[in-house]
């Protein structure tokens, strides 16, 4: 009874200790993110949900504890915590640190001797968990598998939450599908991947080319140059969990970015319409503030209306039918700069760097680039603007003939974030899982692409943080994932090693407190012992 | 006509022999430049014996002088001494299977067997792509024809260094290449549209060959006429002499399966499995009871179907005995700097970094048949010696001065890094 009555107390401690928790994250955040501080998207949640937990606490007694004790816990946010013990119990953490006393008739798994990391975030993720992408009225828990067999090979690396692009399109696949011509050469056969029925690599927005020696794709190295202009058409992003077998935790978030495409902010004539679209929505915004002002206190039940509907309402009627929807504001877009998410694009050049850099400057919102190639050649641009990185340290691109210095790729470039203070999260060189059988290059590559973050000069703790807390903050789920504090979800990992060396296996996964994933009984990668 | 054929013949002898006429001109006038190195390492990876910790290595016309530890190697006077006693050294790596050695046209497909073709014309040295290899740590690499035709001409081995071809050039011919299955196939209803015209077209020319060599043998030998010379044909004489091996494209069980059974038992050739994927490495046994080399990859794992579990297939042929034992690019599928991490993943999959370190470097030069040059850090072999910050194989670790031929070709104190 004692027992029973101490484990309420607990639950109840959580919550009053993940509010806690949560509150001290965002202060420290530090300047990065001050701006998606406290009356972003997380407060608001805040305001909800520790009442809605409380209702469901006096509904349903705690769950069952589990305890994992005697590893070196990786916390990421905070100091390693050697030989330590972390308590987890209803998907979340309840305790953490050294002197942990395990309930009794808790779960223990002895972690002795192994390593425990936050599961890796993968901030580029695709074909997994989510086979098509969901169309116009579909809901995209509708097109959740939570047995997709590809979330074990992610598990398996470490993998436990990641972005996905819902927007259909991507690399060698889209540019068949818009019926462009393929790259072939003479007399190779058409489909030279006869072997592999998988697609082999997705590399995205790769420019990629065939192999002549052997028809596999390659990726290019030759100089990059800007985009050129084309339209508007954002895409859509979604944040899953991989709780293999558990539909009801999968989707963390939807519409996590602003994401136009590449090219659709560059040139005057985009930039001109890129500007207006803010300020109308900045007007929005403002209109429909003041709007709240003044009936406040007439309509005290009211729940913030749509963004979008105040902002229609507050632009022009006949604009509105004259342009067909012209006038309609982006939820998304006011999101943006109501600094609840972050604007997302492609950005390789220095121009393009700078161009978007100024941009978000001068509208003020958040920005993360993609690619990032020389980003390493404007660092105080890219620093001042307080912008973020999604980079890929293998990918590589020469520099331009006569400016070797001044163009390009430099492996040196997370070293160089680092020391700028640019937060940058690591990307594999491709999304998706791939079982065609080149090794090390698909998305279960990610804590190896962190490895090479560490040979480009960035520090262990730093590249961790780039598969782990720092993607969670550009999706502003810091607050759930990427770290091991008490309070967030309970995904774990146990390793066999450091999280970034190479011969380092996962051996148990666990996605919000359950094991979705064991190396031994999965047996998806190899098993066996390292003398 | 018989004029023809001769400035011809003198012409494909001259380039037999390259590095005899031109690279001793070069070594006369460049003798000053290369360099006596005495380079003091933390640890020495040398590919034969057990790691010497606090070693020495002495360098002087491009050679290795002499290596050992610190305390038993005197420097004499007149050396620069490098210090790395912070760092590890090894062998220059060697790639079995790449593309990147200069131009990219390495398919002609109008026939479907080309002995007559040679790639070494077409070599760039220290191009773009070299560059960065280097600074992966790659110093010699099999430069070979694509994989459009069953035979798609021999290719050559070369340096990654600076200079000129015939400075970069270890051996012209270098290798054959011979492609089975995949894709030299041919979509168009003639011979060779499916694996049994194919191994025809493959037997047809090396039995033309062969016979050629033969008479061209016994001519030697006094005991017939001089044959016509044939182009064509003129190469086969090196390969059937057992002096270079075949490099075979070949993958999957039942295809490697005819390489042993065409190349090495009916031909008697020296033959390298150059990629040897899928499931090929269940026939390993057979190769290993034939000392067969193998230089995996580029793919490194086999999805197992029926376990729906990733299988290491360099591991696999490790367990099946095979002693001549690599990995490979087949650059630029996988870049030519990543040679190290192809070796890396078969590590992580199972093999063992000691044998991987040897499966870089020495076992890569047997399988090439250029260990008597390169492939170990011994008294007398190439200068080829790569310096790095930590075992090459920890994707952490990067690589901070290359030496080719006793000459520092990458140094992240005087360049950028570049991998």
């Amino acid at each position: 009874m004692s027992v029973r009555t101490n484990m309420i107390s607990t639950g109840l401690l959580v919550i009053v200790m993940s509010c806690a928790a949560t509150l001290v994250t965002a202060q420290d955040d530090g300047p990065r993110n001050r701006r998606r501080g406290s009356e972003g998207r997380r407060a608001q949640q805040r305001e909800v949900k520790p009442e809605k937990a409380a209702d469901e606490q006096e509904k349903k007694e705690a769950g069952p504890i589990t305890a994992v004790v005697g590893g070196d816990i990786h916390t990421v946010t905070g100091s390693m915590i050697r030989g330590g013990t972390l308590l987890m119990q209803d998907g979340k953490i309840t305790e953490l640190g050294n002197d942990i006393e395990v309930p009794e008739g808790a779960t223990i798994i002895d972690a002795t001797g192994k390593v425990i990391t936050p599961g890796f975030v993968a901030i580029n993720m695709s074909g997994l968990g989510v086979r098509s992408a969901p169309q116009k009225q579909d809901k995209l828990n509708d097109a959740l598998d939570p047995f997709d067999r590809n979330m074990k090979f992610a598990l398996g690396v470490g993998i436990t939450s990641g972005c996905v692009e819902l927007s259909s399109r991507g690399g060698r696949g889209r540019r068949r599908r818009n019926g462009e011509p393929e790259e072939r050469f003479l007399g190779l056969d058409p489909n030279p991947e006869e072997y592999v029925t998988e697609a082999l690599l997705d590399y995205g927005d790769e420019d990629t080319s065939l192999c002549p020696c052997c028809g596999l794709p390659v990726l290019p190295t030759e100089p990059i140059t800007s985009r050129p202009p084309s339209q508007p058409q954002p895409r859509k992003f979604a944040a899953l969990k991989l709780s293999f077998g558990n539909l009801d935790s999968m989707l963390l978030e939807e519409n996590v970015f602003y994401s136009p495409n590449p090219g659709s902010l560059t040139g005057a004539l985009n930039r001109h319409n890129w500007r207006r679209e803010v300020l109308k929505a900045k007007k929005a915004i403002q209109a429909e503030a003041d709007k709240k002002k003044d009936t406040n206190t007439a309509k005290p039940g009211d729940k913030e209306g749509t963004a979008s509907k105040a902002g229609a309402s507050s632009g022009s009627r006949t604009a509105a039918s004259s342009s067909r929807g012209g006038s309609r504001i982006n939820p998304e877009l006011l999101r943006l700069l109501k600094h609840e998410i972050a604007l997302r694009i492609s950005a390789d050049t220095v121009d393009e760097i700078k161009d978007m850099a100024d941009l978000a400057s001068e509208l003020d919102y958040d920005l993360i680039i993609e690619g990032g190639t020389e980003a390493w050649l404007v660092v105080d641009d890219v620093s001042q603007s307080e912008t973020q990185v999604i980079y890929t340290p293998r990918r590589r691109r020469n520099a331009r003939r006569g400016a070797e210095e001044t163009s390009g790729s430099h492996v040196g470039s997370p070293g160089i974030f680092q020391k700028a203070g640019i937060p940058f999260a690591v990307s594999a060189l491709s999304s998706s899982i791939s079982l065609g059988g080149l090794a090390g290059r698909d998305l279960s590559s990610l804590p190896l692409e962190a490895a090479f973050a560490v040979r480009g000069g960035a520090d262990e703790k730093t590249s961790l943080a780039a598969i782990t807390i720092t993607p969670a903050r550009m999706l502003g789920l810091e607050d759930r994932i990427g770290s091991i504090e008490v309070g967030k979800d309970a995904d774990i990992l146990i390793l066999n090693g450091p999280p970034l060396d190479y011969r380092t296996y996962v051996e148990q996964a666990i996605v919000d407190g359950k094991v979705c994933y064991d190396r031994a009984k999965d047996r998806v990668y190899p098993v066996f012992d390292r003398e | 006509m018989f004029a023809f054929g001769r400035s011809f013949f003198a012409v494909a002898l001259f380039f037999c022999m390259p590095i005899g006429l031109a690279a001793q001109e070069t070594d006369d006038s460049d003798k000053n430049q290369k360099p006596k190195l005495a380079i003091h390492v933390g640890k020495i990876l040398t590919s034969v014996g057990d790691p010497i910790a606090n070693g020495t290595i002495l360098v002087s016309d491009g050679k290795i002088e002499d290596i050992g530890p610190r305390s038993e190697i005197q420097v004499p006077e007149g050396y620069q001494e490098i210090d790395h006693s912070d760092h590890f050294a090894m062998p220059g790596l060697i790639d079995a299977h790449s593309h990147v050695g200069g131009s990219r046209d390495l398919n002609e497909m109008v026939y479907q067997t080309n002995p007559e073709l040679r790639n070494w014309d077409q070599v760039i040295p220290h191009n773009d792509q070299l560059k960065v290899a280097i600074a992966g740590g790659v110093t010699s690499i099999c430069y070979i024809p694509g994989s459009g035709t069953n035979m798609g001409g021999f290719g050559v081995l070369m340096k990654t260094g600076p200079g000129k071809p015939e400075d970069v050039i270890m051996r012209a011919p270098g290798v054959l290449k011979i492609a089975q299955a995949g894709n030299p196939e041919r979509r168009t209803g003639e011979t060779g549209s499916g694996r049994m015209g194919m191994n025809y077209v493959i037997r047809q020319q090396l039995r033309e060959g062969q016979m050629y060599v033969r008479q061209w043998d016994a001519f030697q030998a006094g005991e017939a006429p001089e044959p016509e010379f044939n182009l064509r044909l003129e190469y086969f004489k090196p390969l059937f002499h057992r002096e270079i091996p075949v490099v075979v494209h070949t993958q999957q069980y039942q295809v490697i399966q005819s390489t042993v059974r065409i190349l090495h038992d009916e031909m008697n050739l020296k033959v390298v499995i150059d990629h040897g994927t899928f499931d090929a490495y269940k026939i390993g046994k057979e190769l290993a009871k034939r000392d067969i080399p193998v230089m995996a990859g580029p793919r490194g794992f086999l999805l197992d179907r029926d376990q729906g579990q990733v299988v290491g297939i360099v591991n696999e042929y490790e367990k099946r005995g095979i002693k001549v034992l690599g990995v490979n690019t087949d650059a630029p599928v996988i870049p030519q700097e990543e040679l190290f991490f192809q070796a890396a993943m078969a590590v992580r999959y199972g093999w063992s970094e000691e044998r991987a370190i040897k499966g870089l470097t020495i076992q890569a030069a047997k399988a090439l048949m250029i260990d008597d040059r390169v492939g170990s850090l011994e008294k007398g072999k190439d200068a080829d010696i790569v310096i790095t910050t930590g075992s090459i194989l920890d994707p952490r670790n990067h690589v901070t001065e290359v030496f080719i031929d006793g000459r520092s070709v990458y140094d992240t104190k005087v360049d950028r890094q570049r991998f």
